[in-house]
Parts: structure tokens; C-alpha cells; sequence
């Protein structure tokens, strides 16, 4: 085989296996760096699917996809290009955690995607259902050099991601029917968790539920509450897509609030409430629920509850907000968030039509839960290889993760390391200080999964550093060394760091003088004048001020309002960016102590059972790793600390 | 080999060495009972009962000659101090038969206990956490029985109860601002700033509270340094011993100090009292002389408080002043004493006033041992341990944690800051995670994952 994995008709460098959020990235991300790729899907027509939300981002959330947009990835541009409603959230709660979410159109998003896989040179996208890997070598030494279909066709690749989603032996359960199935109305994928385990894979179980989609034609939304979205044009990409491929057709006139602004389209959403008969229609049915009646096992996450545990855990409340999100400018479906359901069909119904807006409402379809198999992601490396088998990548919801943008960012990264493999260079990975991708992956090989993983900006303790105005200052920089960031996303990159840059200059050399401007200015903001020159530095630490306030009074013209909002945030928060990386750097003091690759876990006596069959499995290379696998405690790392020190006290 | 080998059974002397009534020889370890077997009469090898004393003969296991009598206990694991099998021999105190009873049983197959290995065996089985294994290290080194009562308490874990208690409250405020943030758009009540400034204080006055006890944990644990000073003849040393005489505690000389200043350690109800005397220079030569001001000048250096004794009986001299001058210098808190105070008076507190010492002097007879209880209380004020017995006993008495509690101050007066000022949650949010790591340091568990749990639990989320 040649270097770059071309080995003939037959020959690929990186192989993905799944076209959804994950494996659309890994593979465009491969074929961009050059690798020969292959993006094998059930169904090509109809790749990056929204089987649940069709919304983007939010905290930490939106983070992760700026990010991956600096990096050079897809994610942002194709929501750019399908938004029908976007929003920034936590404006008043600081600058590192406000978020952008968007409300896609789901159709389009999908269409949008599958346009720039087939646009993408190097990328074939091809039909099959993989139920099985290509194997070399045995024992602990396994290689992955290829895949097979259900129709027995082989294709060798030099390396393989495999980004199943929900897919791996999926079975949805709504009520009393249970049916195998990858998503609703999709087949599951078969054979391949079984091929993992046989090659020494642990499996695990999860579930994850989405709620009913409903009839906008049935809807009174006059007795809803509007939600619109932003009227300021807002976008995820820091590379914005031309204004002549973002999407804005008529709308669909069943929907109230849709207005132009800046001549896009965009549509509100409504919300409305539950009441305490729709909870006592929903406690009189409890036996009749998969989650309580003991059909389903497998564990969901705790911040996407069903609406039944919802009123099992929470008594007290008599009321539970519900949004209501149309799927699209035109369909009549739409989206109950907060409604996630596994109730028996007629149950759902009935709870839906307590609500007064939708008493004479009708379902699409039903909500339903869904359990599917998952690779336990402490069997992967950095690089989100395997430990297993080389030339083997796990991306997505298959790690044991939830949401669209988690699963792109793994996406991006496995795809970018598979194809620095095939070129022969180091795996590319980030730290916690330097990205939420970096959070994400951290935790996925230290920490056990219980539960769907989702990205929390509480996850990220150097939160203030990983803004989402300044991911491309944080890894545009990273795309550039590695090649895969466009002329036009550089050239803009470029432009804001010379920016910052010359505007941080210009603040510490310019002195504000004590004139009627500068007092006015000052004014302006309740803040006292000064009674002489004053280095401009100091007056953009006072709340409020503006850095092209200071320069109009030095006479100095304005900078981009990015660039003077970076320079403007510097100023203000760095005392508490050293604060906050204090407080992480204190209790990290044993972030890099090396715990000894030879060390045998199974003999050190006073590590809790638990904590030892852990750190057995997860084998950390430092005490900070180790640290941070939960299910070990500080005391183990005190037993930890002993053994460390023991072993340095006597070498050899 | 990083590996952790199986462990062995080590013995040693668990009792201090010296002249009392009953020595304990502790071994532990798999090999615990095989030990005392081979070094207890037959009659009594086959049964020990768990937990039960039992009267045996201890024998050389070399030559089999009985040598003493002793009480062995067996504790079989892990319902023992280090959880593993464990036998107390209680042998006849004494230096000599104590270190015949340990010789028979390293001769019997146990390894010598290296310092402190009992209470890593115990930590490291999960008998105790590492606030509770300090505890125990202090608690061997405690001076005092107030010192060994405090570590006592600790080890029972009451201030390990407390730090949690103050984590848990900045957890809680914590997960109201971090739901907030992290789940904007679910039915989260926004955190009220002025409910969040007086939570924050709240677990300020804790902490607070826990650090105010902490000088007088210091003082418990380490004690104080006494310099006695005063010219020549005023009566230093016969003070030094009618204070030395009132005092209940064994006197003992602790070794390894500087041949020529004596060091005797007091117990002052409760406060260790380390005395740093500078007694032994007499005569009237001046070598003499400049060598007893020299003593003194290194007294006064390594003191924290002092007493200058003067004599009552006689007018103040060139002598009396120089030393009056050196205290003041020293800057050292300072306790006039007039000696002699049986004697006609021709010193008084006038007479010190006009020196710059401090009054009102506390009158002694040394002699006769009158005025020394004065004398013991004055002192007591003076090193600001009055009040230890008063209030309750303080939980805070080692370096670490009073450190911790310090940074987690520091780092809440950092949120309330930002509450002041009208800072967004984000800022609120520093400190609070400052203070939950630093306390998790002392207490602690995963702070992201406690954080999490805190918010699923308290707030219904997920739409």
C-alpha cells in the first residue's frame, strides 16, 4: 500500500463508516487532508439526520461548534445556512459562557450537508450497511485495515472510523412495543458491536429518548406563548457563508411571528405549559411506562428527562415549560421539547391535549425511547484510536455520547487524526486551557460513562479562556499547521489577530487627556474624570468603557468591534482569568506526576475495589488522569501518592 | 518494581520509652498470630481468643526461657487499628523488659515497624482517611492532654464534618449559578444576588469561626518558647524550678538542644510551654558576664514570650537595666516578675515603669513557692491561651488545613466581591469553585461530577 493509502480501485486511506454528524465531518475533514476517502451510509439521500432537535448549539455547546468551525470543519456553515431562528443565550451572565443556539430547518440541513460531501474532492459517498471490520493480527495486537457490507462487498482502508450513532443494535420502545431499529422508521445496524466484542471490545448500553412530533395545523397557537429569536443577524462560522446560500423560503403561513430581518427569514417558536391534570394523566399511567415498569434498564441522561420522570422526580411542581419548535420553514411538523416520551402511544395523546393550546392536537408521530450498544470511550486514546486495535477510530454517539456537536467534534478530530496517520504524523490533541474539544476528549478517556456524555461549560475549569468569540484566535492557528483551514478563513483570522494585536499596542502606549471629552465620556459611563493624561490601559478597566471610546478621544480612528471586544475583554477580566487558572493550577499540582507505566494497580493495597478496577482499566499516566476518573476518590490518590513516593524513595 | 508487594508483619514498641508501669509491644500483620505463638507459653498457644486478654508467660523463642509475664490481646482484621490481624503484648513497663519483649518478637519472624508504618497500614486499608492519619501523628507527637484531646477530636473526624459542611453550602450556591448558565433555557429560578451575598457570608462565618480556633490549635499543637531572663542572682533558676515543681506533668530534658541553655518543657494547664532558661551563669567576672548576655540574647531571639525577673529585694542595677533594654529590643511580650518579694521592697512597678517594662509585676518567692500560681495564670494571659478551656476546644490545629480554610476565604471574599459589583454569574461562579477545590483538598471528592449531581438533583432540567 502507498503512503497516502491509495492502493489501487479498491484502496482507500481512512474508511468512515456512518454519515451523520460525526462521520460527515471525519470524512470531510480526511478527504481535505488529502486522504482518499470513503463515507459508507445506510442511505446517501439522506446523511447528517436531526433525529431529535433540530437546534445547535446552546453552552458549551456552541462553543464546541465555533471551535470546530476554527478548525475548518462543516458544522457552522451548513447551520449558517439552514437557520430558521437563532438566538445568543446568556448575554448577561458573563463573556466566556454566552452561547449561540440556532433552530435549523432539518430537511435543508440535511440536503445542505450531502451538497458539500458530494462537492468534496477525494470523498466517495457510498450505499452500505458495514457489518463487520477487516482484522489483522491477534491476542492485544489487533489492526483494523478495512470493512465489510451487509452484501459481503470489502473495501480496505488504511484506517477506519467508525461513527454509528444510535444504530448499533438499536431497538425503540414506545409503550408496551419494542422494535429494532436505528432511528425511527431506520434500520439498525447489526453484526458490528458483535464484531467489537469479539476482538475484546467492552459494549455497553444507553438509552436516550426523544419527545412526540406534532400537526402545526392542529395547533391553537393563539393560546401559546411566542418565542422569537434574535432580530440581529448572528452566525456561527467565523468564515460566513455567501448570503446567497442561506436558505429563506416562504414560510409555511400556519406559523405565527415569522418576519424578515436584514432580508433573512426568520421564525419564532412557542411555548406553553403542562398542569397538574396532564400530571395526574401521566401518574395514572406509570405502570404502563417502559422507564418505570422495568422494560427499559439501560441508563438516559439526567439533563434530557423523560416528561413522566420529570413529574416522578419533581412532585412539587404543578407546571413544566414545553416549546414548541417548528422542523422546518415549511413542514407541519413540529418539535415538543421537553415532551420526551416512551408512554404508551394513546398516552402521549391524551397528555398532549391537556394542554390547552393542543386540545384538539394531532401526532406525526409518536415520542419514543431508544437503547442502543456503545463502546465504553476509556478504550480510546487521545486520538480517539482505540487502544485495541491500530487503525481502528470511534467517533460519536458510539463513545457514549449525546448531541449533534459533541458528535462533530469528535467527528472532526478522528478524522483529522486518521488522516495524519496515513501521511505518517503525530496525532493531533488539545488541551482542558485550550478548547472545549480538548474538555471533551479529556473526559471521555478518564471518565467512566454512565449516563449520554454532554458537554457543560461547568466541564471546562479554565471556562474564561474558552470563549466563543475567540476560538478562532485559540485554533485557527492549529488549522493552518495542519492544513485545513481555507484561504478566506485564514485571510479573516489573519486579519482579527493583526487586529488585536496592533489595538493592544495602541492601548498600552496611548495616554487619554483630561479635557470636557474625557470627562464626558466618563460621565457617560458614572464613572469619575481624571485630572490628567491617563494611560488609556487603566480607563479600560473601568465597567463599561469602550475601546473605541479612548480612541476617538485620542484621536485615534475606531478598530474592527471584534478586535476592540477581545482587546475590551483582556482588559477587564484578565485579573479573574489569572484567578481562575490559579485555582486550577493549585489543585493540579499532580496533574503531571507520572505514574509508572509498569505500575501493577491489582497489587496496591488500599485502593478502594472500585477505584482499583478502574484505574486497571483506564491505566492514567499521571496522578492528575488518575484523578479525574470518577469512582476515584482523593483518598485513592493519596494511596497513589504513597506508592509514587515509596517507588521514588527507593529506585530501580 | 512499582509494583506493591504483599505486606509483612512488623512489631514495635507502641507505649513511650521510660520508667512506667506497663509497656505495649504491637504487632500486625498476616503473620501476627504465628508471632506470638512462637513467643508465648504453650499452655496459651492454642487459644487467643479475638478481643480477649489473656494472661500468658513470654518466652525466647531461641532458647524457649520464659522472661516475663504479659496480657496479649488479638484482634483478629480488620476489626483492628490497622485492619489487619494484630496482637498487643502488654509486658512489665521499663526500658529493659519492654525492648526484651520486641526482641522476641522480631526473633519470632516480625520486621521492625518503620515510624509511623502502623498508621500507614491503617490508611492505606481504608481504616482511616488522611485528616484522621494526621490526626494520629499528632496525637503521638502531642505534648499536652489538651494537645492529645484536640488531635483525639479530630480524629474522630469532627473537623472533617465541618470542612464538608462549608462545601456542601458553596456547592449548593454554586449549582444555582451554574444551572443558571449551563441550562439557560429550562425553568431555572435566577439566583437572587442578595441571597447569594448572604449565603456567601454564611459559609464565610464558617470558615471564620474554624480559623479563629486555629491560632489556638497551633498553640496546642506546638506550644510556646519561654525565655526566662534577668541579671545576675535575681532568683532565674530557683523560679524555673518552683514552676517546674507546681507542675503535674513529668519533667523531661529534651535531648539534642545547645549544651549550654537549658530546655524544659512545661505543661501550662494544657499549653505546652517550651522554657528556654539561661540559668548556670553566675560569678562576677566579665567573661562570665558576657557569656550569660549572649545566652540571653539567644534566648530572647527563638522566645515568643518572656519573663524578666527582677529582684524585689535590692535597688535596680546597671545589670537590671541592660537586660530591661534587650527585652524591649527583642520586641518580645514581655512578664515583669519581682523576685524575692519576701524581702523589704526596694524594687517596685515604679521603679519598671521607668525601665519601659510593663506592669503590674507579679510578686514571687521562689524560695517558698509563694506566688508562682499568680504567676502560672499571668503567664497564661500573657500567651493568649486564657480562653482554650473556656470555649470549646479548637478543631483546627495543623498547617494544611488551617491553609486550605484560609484559601477558601480568600477565595469567597473573591465572589462576594463580584457580587458587589454587580459582576455577571461567571465571576460569582471563581471563587465559589476555588473555595469547593481548596475544601475538597481537606474533605474532598470530584468537584465537576459533585457539581453536576448538585444540579440534576436540585432543579428539574431537560426539555
Amino acid at each position: 500500500m502507498t503512503p497516502d493509502g491509495d492502493s489501487g480501485r479498491n484502496g482507500y486511506g481512512v474508511i468512515v463508516v456512518g454519515a451523520g454528524h460525526a462521520g460527515c465531518e471525519a470524512a470531510l475533514a480526511a478527504a481535505r487532508l488529502g486522504a482518499r476517502t470513503l463515507l459508507l451510509t445506510m442511505d446517501p439521500d439522506s446523511v447528517a439526520g436531526m433525529p431529535c432537535n433540530p437546534s445547535i448549539g446552546g453552552p458549551a455547546k456552541g462553543h464546541l461548534v465555533r471551535e470546530i468551525d476554527a478548525l475548518g470543519g462543516e458544522m457552522a456553515r451548513v447551520t449558517d445556512r439552514t437557520q430558521l431562528q437563532i438566538r445568543m443565550l446568556n448575554t448577561g451572565k458573563g463573556p466566556a459562557v454566552r452561547a449561540l443556539r440556532a433552530q435549523c430547518d432539518k430537511w435543508l440541513y440535511a440536503r445542505a450537508m450531502g451538497r458539500v460531501l458530494r462537492g468534496q474532492p477525494n470523498l466517495d459517498l457510498r450505499q452500505g450497511s458495514v457489518t463487520g471490520l477487516l482484522w489483522e493480527g491477534g491476542g492485544d495486537d489487533w489492526r483494523v485495515v478495512g470493512v465489510e457490507t451487509e452484501l459481503g462487498r470489502r473495501f480496505r482502508g488504511a484506517k477506519v472510523i467508525v461513527t454509528t450513532g444510535t444504530f448499533l443494535n438499536g431497538r425503540i420502545i414506545v409503550g408496551n412495543t419494542s422494535y429494532p431499529a436505528g432511528r425511527a422508521g431506520e434500520s439498525p445496524a447489526r453484526g458490528l458491536s458483535e464484531d467489537l466484542a469479539a476482538h475484546g471490545f467492552a459494549i455497553g448500553r444507553l438509552k436516550t429518548g426523544t419527545p412526540p412530533r406534532i400537526d402545526a395545523r392542529t395547533i391553537d397557537f393563539a393560546q401559546t406563548e411566542l418565542q422569537p429569536g434574535s432580530t440581529r443577524p448572528l452566525e456561527f462560522s467565523f468564515d460566513p457563508v455567501p448570503a446567497d446560500e442561506i436558505a429563506g423560503a416562504t414560510p409555511n403561513p400556519v406559523y405565527p411571528g415569522a418576519e424578515r430581518h436584514d432580508g433573512r427569514l426568520k421564525m419564532a417558536c412557542y411555548s406553553i405549559y403542562t398542569n397538574p391534570g396532564t400530571h395526574d394523566l401521566i401518574r395514572a399511567n406509570l405502570h404502563r411506562a417502559p422507564l418505570f415498569n422495568g422494560s427499559i434498564e439501560s441508563t438516559g441522561p439526567r439533563y434530557c428527562p423523560s416528561i413522566e420522570d420529570k413529574i416522578v422526580r419533581f412532585a412539587d411542581k404543578d407546571a413544566h415549560q414545553l416549546f414548541l419548535e417548528p422542523e422546518g420553514f415549511t413542514t407541519n411538523q413540529v418539535y415538543v421539547q421537553g415532551a420526551n416520551t416512551s408512554l404508551p402511544e394513546d398516552v402521549q395523546l391524551a397528555l398532549l391535549r391537556s394542554i390547552p393550546a393542543l386540545a384538539n392536537v394531532e401526532m406525526i408521530h409518536a415520542g419514543y425511547a431508544i437503547e442502543y450498544d456503545f463502546a465504553p470511550s476509556q478504550q480510546l486514546r487521545g486520538s480517539l484510536e482505540t487502544q485495541r486495535a491500530t487503525g481502528l477510530y470511534l467517533a460519536g454517539q458510539i463513545n457514549g455520547t449525546t448531541g449533534y456537536e459533541e458528535a462533530a467534534g469528535q467527528g472532526l478530530l478522528a478524522g483529522i487524526n486518521a488522516a495524519l496517520a496515513v501521511r505518517g504524523e503525530p496525532p493531533l490533541s488539545f488541551r482542558r486551557d485550550q478548547a472545549y474539544l480538548g474538555v471533551m476528549i479529556d473526559d471521555l478517556i478518564t471518565k467512566e460513562i454512565d449516563e449520554p456524555y454532554r458537554l457543560h461549560t461547568s466541564r471546562a475549569e479554565y471556562r474564561l479562556r474558552l470563549r466563543q468569540d475567540n476560538a478562532d484566535l485559540r485554533l485557527t492557528p492549529v488549522a493552518e499547521r495542519i492544513g485545513l483551514a481555507s484561504e478566506s478563513r485564514l485571510r479573516r483570522w489573519r486579519e482579527k489577530a493583526q487586529a488585536i494585536e496592533a489595538a493592544g499596542e495602541w492601548l498600552d502606549a496611548a495616554r487619554i487627556p483630561a479635557n470636557d471629552a474625557s470627562a464626558a465620556a466618563l460621565r457617560a459611563i458614572d464613572s469619575a474624570p481624571i485630572a490628567e493624561p491617563t494611560p488609556a490601559a487603566n480607563l479600560l478597566k473601568r465597567p463599561r468603557m469602550k475601546l473605541n471610546t479612548l480612541r476617538e478621544l485620542a484621536g485615534a480612528p475606531p478598530v474592527d468591534r471584534e478586535a476592540a471586544a477581545q482587546v475590551e475583554m483582556e482588559a477587564l477580566y484578565s485579573g479573574y482569568i489569572r484567578q481562575q487558572d490559579r485555582i486550577v493550577e493549585r489543585s493540579r499540582k499532580l496533574e503531571h506526576a507520572p505514574i509508572p507505566p509498569e505500575f501493577d494497580f491489582a497489587t496496591a493495597r488500599g485502593l478502594r475495589t472500585e477505584a482499583r478496577q478502574k484505574l486497571e482499566r483506564v491505566r492514567p499516566a499521571t496522578l492528575g488522569q488518575a484523578g479525574r476518573i470518577n469512582g476515584v476518590t482523593p483518598a485513592d490518590i493519596a494511596v497513589l501518592m504513597v506508592y509514587m513516593k515509596r517507588a521514588g524513595a527507593t529506585p530501580g | 518494581m512499582a509494583t506493591a508487594t504483599a505486606p509483612d508483619t512488623i512489631a514495635a514498641i507502641a507505649t513511650a520509652l521510660g520508667p512506667a508501669g506497663i509497656g505495649v509491644v504491637r504487632v500486625s500483620g498476616p503473620g501476627a498470630l504465628a508471632v506470638a505463638r512462637r513467643i508465648i507459653s504453650d499452655g496459651s498457644a492454642g487459644g487467643l481468643p479475638d478481643r480477649v486478654a489473656t494472661l500468658v508467660l513470654l518466652r525466647d523463642p531461641h532458647d524457649g526461657s520464659f522472661f516475663d509475664q504479659a496480657l496479649v490481646t488479638y484482634m483478629a482484621a480488620p476489626r483492628s487499628y490497622t485492619a489487619e490481624d494484630v496482637v498487643e503484648i502488654s509486658c512489665h513497663g521499663g526500658i529493659a523488659a519492654v525492648r526484651a519483649t520486641l526482641a522476641a518478637a522480631l526473633a519470632a519472624g516480625a520486621r521492625l515497624a518503620e515510624p509511623g508504618e502502623f498508621t500507614l497500614r491503617a490508611f492505606l486499608n481504608g481504616r482511616i482517611d488522611l485528616i484522621q492519619a494526621e490526626a494520629v501523628a499528632d496525637m503521638v507527637a502531642a505534648p499536652t492532654d489538651l494537645s492529645l484531646k484536640a488531635a483525639r477530636e479530630q480524629l474522630g473526624g469532627r473537623l472533617s464534618g465541618e470542612v464538608a459542611a462549608a462545601r456542601a453550602q458553596c456547592l449548593k450556591l454554586l449549582a444555582r449559578l451554574e444551572a443558571g448558565i449551563d441550562f439557560s433555557e429550562d425553568d431555572v429560578p435566577p439566583v437572587d444576588r442578595r441571597q447569594a451575598a448572604v449565603d456567601l457570608s454564611a459559609v464565610r462565618s464558617r470558615l471564620d469561626h474554624l480559623l479563629d480556633q486555629a491560632d489556638r490549635g497551633r498553640l496546642l499543637r506546638t506550644g510556646v518558647r519561654l525565655a526566662i531572663v534577668g541579671s545576675p542572682n535575681v532568683g532565674k533558676s530557683s523560679l524555673l524550678n518552683a514552676l517546674l515543681r507546681s507542675d503535674r506533668a513529668i519533667v523531661t530534658d529534651v535531648p539534642g538542644t545547645t549544651r549550654d541553655t537549658l530546655e524544659e518543657q512545661l505543661d501550662l494547664e494544657g499549653i505546652p510551654v517550651v522554657v528556654v532558661d539561661t540559668a548556670g551563669v553566675r560569678g562576677t567576672t566579665d567573661a562570665i558576664e558576657s557569656e550569660g548576655i549572649a545566652r540571653s540574647r539567644r534566648a530572647l531571639a527563638e522566645a515568643d514570650v518572656a519573663l524578666l525577673i527582677f529582684d524585689a529585694g535590692r535597688e535596680l542595677n546597671d545589670a537590671d537595666r541592660a537586660v530591661a533594654a534587650m527585652v524591649r529590643e527583642y520586641g518580645v511580650p514581655v512578664l515583669a516578675v519581682l523576685n524575692k518579694s519576701d524581702l523589704p521592697e526596694k524594687t517596685g512597678d515604679g521603679d519598671l515603669t521607668a525601665l519601659g517594662i510593663d506592669g503590674p509585676a507579679v510578686p514571687t518567692c521562689a524560695l517558698n513557692d509563694a506566688g508562682v500560681a499568680p504567676l502560672r495564670t499571668a503567664l497564661l494571659e500573657l500567651i493568649g491561651g486564657g480562653d482554650i478551656r473556656a470555649n470549646e476546644l479548637p478543631l483546627v490545629t495543623n498547617e494544611r488545613h488551617q491553609e486550605a480554610l484560609r484559601a477558601a476565604a480568600a477565595h469567597l471574599e473573591g465572589s462576594a466581591t463580584a457580587v458587589a459589583d454587580d459582576l455577571p454569574a461567571d465571576f460569582i461562579a471563581i471563587g465559589l469553585h476555588g473555595a469547593v477545590r481548596v475544601l475538597g483538598e481537606v474533605a474532598g471528592e470530584d468537584a465537576t461530577e459533585d457539581l453536576l449531581a448538585n444540579i440534576f438533583e436540585r432543579f428539574c432540567i431537560g426539555k
